[in-house]
């Protein structure tokens, strides 16, 4: 037979198919003719549709079938597609988190509503410690802290529990801590509000220097997001570490100067303790609501530019590192 | 990497080796395992070429290699142009969130923007049959109903070439079939496919070519 019988034969199928759909002859007849032309793609075609109907078959070859229509996928992330992904997976935690309980979002105040409490009680009540505005004092440096605190425990391991995501999609590892970092900010920008509100009841009265609360914060959350994405990355890679990050952070917490103030430190550790940059941060919180002064711009600027070095070599180990995390977190 | 087209080839391997570390670390000698090595073939723009091999073979391994998720320890993968990507049902899924929030950021961690994904919502409303379902969260569906959402997010957010492990069919019965309709209808279209499965049937029905592990 000629190419052109072919043909023919299959146009005659053609119309056997959609008089008897079911008819399995109207499949395997026309398949058979298309492979005998060479189009072995259009014969395998027939054949599925033996299986999934007539109507499958015709949609196959009218183009406006929305479903098998492939939508350009970016190539990689861009800066503002990676931070809207990070910005809704963090909104969206939140949003699950507080879901979980009755009370909902009533937690997020209540929560650090109990901490303050309980600290006023301890040393503010019963033990008296510190004199008049020791209160002031503690919960400026420990709210801050807790910020702090509550993030890094929270990320540390973060690139590892990602590890299902990061074999199936493409992302990059970056991706888990940071979200933690926005998450716990936006949880602490209540906190921060009702630290005002506790101030001013306490007779602290906002100022001007107030102001200085934005780059203060700015520093510190830049800080912490260089130190939150360290501790993830190396943490897949020595795992071991993973137990050190609680006895890591109860040490900065007790090396910043929350519990004591400045002048119980000797004049010549006192550089020292300051190279601590929490506790040079908590210092600033401490100038600006306690003592009424704008913070104290230079050693301000030695954490912020330590921090902004440091996020440059975070970034380019991440870079690095990128290809490197699927396997590390499956070892 | 990416360079000019050549012809119809849209991704190639060249000698791609992939190796495992068994065990070893800090204070031990490393061991490690080759997935495989020395593999080499050129995927063209709209076949569905079908990769097989027997369990352990590495397939799995390959696709996360050609998707860019893992780099080869030797040889290199040559894209010109295209992005490949591993079909994934319910990547990311909470169970807290409902249905909406999770095809959102299901779409988004696949690689898509926000507004791609929100573009094909109604679509995938309609093909998951969820209905007012969607507004309710996860946790509250059948596995059924949790499996026909991830599948209409991974159907209707597709790219240049898509990478299949077996061919999926999900869901309860009636469902099944209308997966694995829209999944043949995907194979055997203009779609760029790699599928890559243990069956030589599966393969011999739906793929232009075959490559064995």
């Amino acid at each position: 037979m000629t190419a052109h019988d072919w043909s023919t034969a299959l146009t005659r199928w053609e119309i056997v198919r959609s008089r008897f759909p079911d008819h399995p002859k109207g499949y395997v007849r026309a398949a058979e003719a298309a492979e005998a032309m060479g189009n072995s793609r259009y014969a395998r075609q027939l054949k599925l549709a033996r299986e999934y109907g007539n109507a499958w078959l015709e949609g196959q070859s009218s183009n406006d079938n929305e479903v098998h229509e492939a939508i350009a996928l970016p190539r990689r992330r861009t800066l503002r597609t990676f931070w809207d992904l990070v910005w809704t997976k963090a909104r969206l935690n939140l949003k699950s988190e507080a879901s979980q309980n009755h009370l909902r979002y009533l937690w997020w105040i209540l929560d650090p509503l109990l901490y303050m409490a309980v600290f006023y009680i301890v040393f503010g009540l019963l033990m008296e410690r510190g004199g008049p505005g020791f209160i002031a004092y503690l919960l400026t440096g420990l709210v801050p802290f807790q910020w702090f605190a509550k993030t890094v425990n929270q990320t540390s391991g973060s690139i590892l529990s990602g590890k299902g995501l990061m074999n199936k999609v493409r992302i990059s590892p970056l991706f888990f801590p940071l979200v933690g970092v926005v998450q716990n900010t936006g949880k602490q920008a209540l906190v921060f509000a009702m630290l005002g509100v506790f101030l001013i009841l306490y007779g602290l009265p906002p100022t001007i220097h107030w102001l200085g609360f934005i780059p203060v914060v700015a520093v510190q959350l830049l800080l912490m997001t260089v130190v939150c994405c360290l501790v993830a990355m190396i943490i897949p890679f020595i795992r071991d570490l993973s137990n050190l990050v609680p006895t890591g952070v109860q040490f900065v917490m007790f090396s910043s100067g929350i519990f004591y103030t400045l002048d119980r430190i000797p004049e010549k550790w006192q550089s020292l303790f300051f190279a601590n940059p929490i506790a040079n941060i908590l210092y600033q919180y401490r100038r600006i609501f306690v003592e009424n002064q704008w913070p104290d711009w230079s050693m301000l600027g030695w954490v912020a530019l330590g921090a902004v070095i440091g996020l440059g070599i975070v970034l380019w180990l991440y870079r690095r590192l990128e290809s490197v995390f699927p396997r590390v977190v499956l070892e | 990497m990416t360079q000019k087209s050549q012809g119809n080839v849209i991704i190639s391997l060249r000698d791609v080796g992939v190796r495992y570390k068994r065990r070893g670390g800090l204070f031990q000698k490393p061991e490690y395992f080759q997935a495989f090595e020395g593999v080499s073939f050129d995927i063209h723009r709209g076949e569905t070429l079908g990769i097989l091999g027997r369990n352990g073979a590495g397939k799995s391994t390959l696709l996360k290699v050609i998707a860019g998720i893992i780099k080869p320890d030797s040889g290199q993968v040559v894209d010109y142009g295209a992005v490949a990507s591993l079909l994934t049902l319910q990547a990311g899924f909470d169970a807290e969130l409902p249905g909406t929030d999770n095809a959102i950021l299901s779409g988004m961690l696949m690689g898509y923007t926000r507004r791609q994904v929100e573009e094909r919502m109604a679509d995938i409303i309609e093909f998951s049959e969820l209905g007012d379902f969607m507004d309710e969260p996860v946790k509250t569906y059948s596995s059924g109903m949790k499996a026909r959402l991830g599948f209409a997010v991974s159907m209707y957010m597709t790219p240049d070439v898509l990478l299949l492990d077996e061919v999926l069919s999900v869901g309860d019965k009636q469902f099944k079939k209308k997966a694995e309709t829209a999944m043949m209808k995907k194979l055997s279209s203009d779609q760029t496919v790699l599928l890559v499965t243990h069956s030589e049937s599966q393969a011999e029905r739906v793929c232009d070519r075959k490559i064995f592990l």
